[in-house]
């Protein structure tokens, strides 16, 4: 009896439980996406995040710093060397526009966008293959944009 | 003599001037509906032009920078002609076109609409005349350099904005005024039917959004002639401001008719008013919430990325709704009716809109967006929803708003017909195909805005480039047989011994 009248109602409600199914289904997608945001406890989110919120703290042991300036149209340094397996905290900082920096590694992907007068910071374990990891500006930046790249070279 | 008959004139400059307004301003809604649209079209075949071309020069994927201010000018030209003026005019012929035929209200003030139309189109010119190579983006401070403009130089570079804000100003007095006079003219009592509530909200959005832009804009202008210092991130986040909401103007219209005639097609009442109606307050609301998700890989607080990757979900939910309602209709009904130009339309702009729409669930995530952010992805994504929901929802509207002012004058033959149809179908089809080569690319790496790129991406940009020329072929078959309507009033009007039929 009481199924049939939670059917009936159903059916008479239609819309209203339609927006509620989907506002729970909302509710849960947004909620464990915020915790991820909150959290970095996702893949990429770890690897990439601007304004240091997802570096370690403390660094691990053994992490190489590396500040690097970007500029029209280039980075400097344009190589990082590191052993494999090893951390790497990348301090990047724009000379003049909005560059951006993008790495693809087989553990993830890095891209960040270094805005002038703003540090933006890049945390990665370099791969345990040794080899070039090239890592390319992601963000327009003038007619030299496509020209702007560097290495991560991992020996 | 008098002195004051010797200085009198031939003519009366009011008389004159109503002569003229008279004879070359629109002076009728459906009319000044048209002007809106058909401009729009004049310009969607311009920017297609651009995008033809720089398709070309991507086919080698070894381009030197002696290139570059050729494809970034093009390129600019592309996104300043689609998102500035493009989009908002169709919005506004749309908004026009539904408030007319649903409920016969009507525009009163026609000569500073039509003033304002062409304002806005100057506006544009003057903006382009620089030879402006900042990305429809126009990211500062990028944006602020002399050296992102061919021609403009010092000061000069500020009328590439200036140009903006006068086309921009007009184009918000335009909304404004169709929703004032509309309301205004309204005869009809109780709920405004769903095609002119819908075309008529996201016309008055143009109105609470575009000042955010023309802030941004001003603010660049005051940079370059006043040397104000410009903050890239909130200068940025103005921007977006304007420049979210402004890629839902005419897709969200766009539903109104969809909610309106699908139905029709389908041969069954919509699936559900309630929904429809419901959806639009989620739709309006949301739509001005979630404009920093496109600064995810920007140095932004946690809690701000984290907010805009919610509410983004929550408007994808509303788009799901549409989606689930339109689709629902359709499903429960007997048959469709594809024999109608409109109706074929109509189902491939919601059809183009799930299939752009589901990709795009990834990017307002902040642990995926990363993996694609700046990259062919995103561009194939977005194209998706121009070419279909936009493009092709408009051209629905058009058909329909042509054949209501020219279809006794230039009835369409079957060749016309058929023609259309083989447009609708190469259009979608082709696009299907760039869409998806865009999003495969993307996903593995391909950024976007370069003229040099890692050859393993060659077959993409080849696919790419072939199927967008055969897209810009089913273009031109949809487009012919609409202007021939409009040509043929054109004759009507000024030459006689042609008559309607």
């Amino acid at each position: 009896m009481m199924g049939m009248g939670a059917a009936s109602w159903i059916k008479k409600h239609g819309e209203l439980t339609w927006f509620l199914v989907l506002l729970v289904l909302v509710g849960i997608f947004a909620t464990w996406s915020l915790e991820e945001v909150v959290s970095g406890t996702s893949t990429n989110y770890r690897f990439g995040l601007p304004l240091a919120s997802g570096v370690p703290r403390p660094l691990p042991n053994g992490t190489l710093v590396v500040n690097i300036t970007a500029y029209q149209w280039g980075y400097t340094p344009d190589v990082i060397v590191a052993k494999p397996g090893q951390p790497v905290l990348v301090v990047l900082h724009s000379r003049d526009v909005v560059h951006g920096f993008l790495l693809k590694l087989p553990s993830g992907t890095v891209n960040v966008d270094i805005v002038p007068g703003t540090l933006s910071y890049v945390f990665f374990y370099a791969p345990n293959t040794p080899g070039n990891y090239t890592w390319r500006c992601s963000e327009y930046c003038g007619i030299g944009h496509s020209f702007m790249n560097g290495t991560v070279e991992v020996i | 003599m008098s002195i004051k008959d010797s200085i009198r004139l031939p003519w009366s400059p009011a008389i004159k001037l109503q002569q003229l307004t008279g004879k070359y301003f629109s002076q009728t809604t459906l009319g000044t509906s048209i002007l809106f649209t058909a401009a729009g079209l004049v310009w969607l075949a311009v920017m297609g032009l651009a995008a033809l071309f720089f398709r070309l020069i991507l086919l080698n994927p070894y381009n030197t920078e002696a290139i570059a201010p050729i494809y970034y000018s093009l390129l600019t030209l592309h996104g300043y002609v689609a998102m500035y003026i493009l989009v908002p005019f169709l919005t506004i012929g749309i908004g026009m076109y539904a408030m007319y035929k649903e409920e016969g209200m009507e525009l009163t003030h026609f000569d500073l609409v039509n003033v304002l139309f062409w304002l806005a189109n100057l506006g544009m010119v003057i903006a382009l005349a620089g030879g402006p190579m900042t990305s429809w983006y126009i990211t500062p401070p990028l944006g602020l350099l002399q050296t992102t403009f061919n021609f403009y130089s010092g000061p000069a570079i500020a009328l590439t904005y200036i140009g903006l804000f006068i086309t921009e100003a007009c184009i918000t007095a335009v909304a404004g005024i169709t929703v004032f006079d509309g309301i205004r003219t309204r005869r009809n009592k109780g709920k405004l039917s769903i095609f002119p509530t819908y075309a008529l909200t996201f016309t008055a959005m143009i109105v609470f959004t575009t000042p955010f832009l023309m802030a941004t804009l001003m603010w660049y202008t005051l940079g370059i002639l006043a040397h104000v210092y410009v903050n890239p991130t909130v200068a940025f986040l103005l921007f977006w401001m304007w420049g979210h909401p402004v890629v839902y103007f005419v897709p969200f219209a766009v539903f109104g008719a969809l909610y309106a005639y699908i139905p029709k097609f389908a041969g069954r009442k919509l699936f559900s008013e309630k929904w429809a109606r419901w959806n639009l307050f989620l739709l309006f609301v949301f739509t001005m919430l979630v404009w920093a998700h496109h600064m995810l890989v920007w140095p932004l607080p946690v809690w701000i990325r984290g907010f805009v990757n919610a509410s983004t979900l929550l408007l994808a939910a509303g788009s799901g709704v549409t989606v689930l309602n339109l689709g629902l209709t359709i499903f429960l009904a007997k048959r469709y009716d594809f024999s109608d130009i409109r109706g074929l339309a109509y189902f491939l702009a919601l059809l183009g809109f799930i299939i752009a729409g589901i990709p795009a669930l990834i990017l307002p995530e902040n642990a995926l967006n990363p993996i694609v952010h700046n990259t062919y992805y995103v561009v194939g994504h977005f194209h998706l929803m121009i070419w279909t929901i936009i493009i092709l929802g408009s051209m629905g509207i058009i058909i329909d708003q042509f054949l209501n002012a020219f279809g006794r004058i230039a009835p369409l033959s079957n060749l016309s017909l058929k023609s259309i149809r083989a447009g609708l179908l190469l259009w979608f089809g082709s696009f299907l195909v760039v869409g998806f080569a865009m999003m495969a690319a993307g996903y593995q790496g391909l950024i976007r805005r370069e003229i040099a790129y890692p050859v393993e991406f060659l077959p993409y940009m080849q696919t790419m480039t072939i199927f967008a020329w055969l897209g810009g072929i089913g273009f031109v078959l949809m487009a012919v047989p609409a202007f021939s309507m409009v040509t043929r009033w054109l004759v009507m009007k000024y030459y006689s011994g042609v008559v309607e039929q």
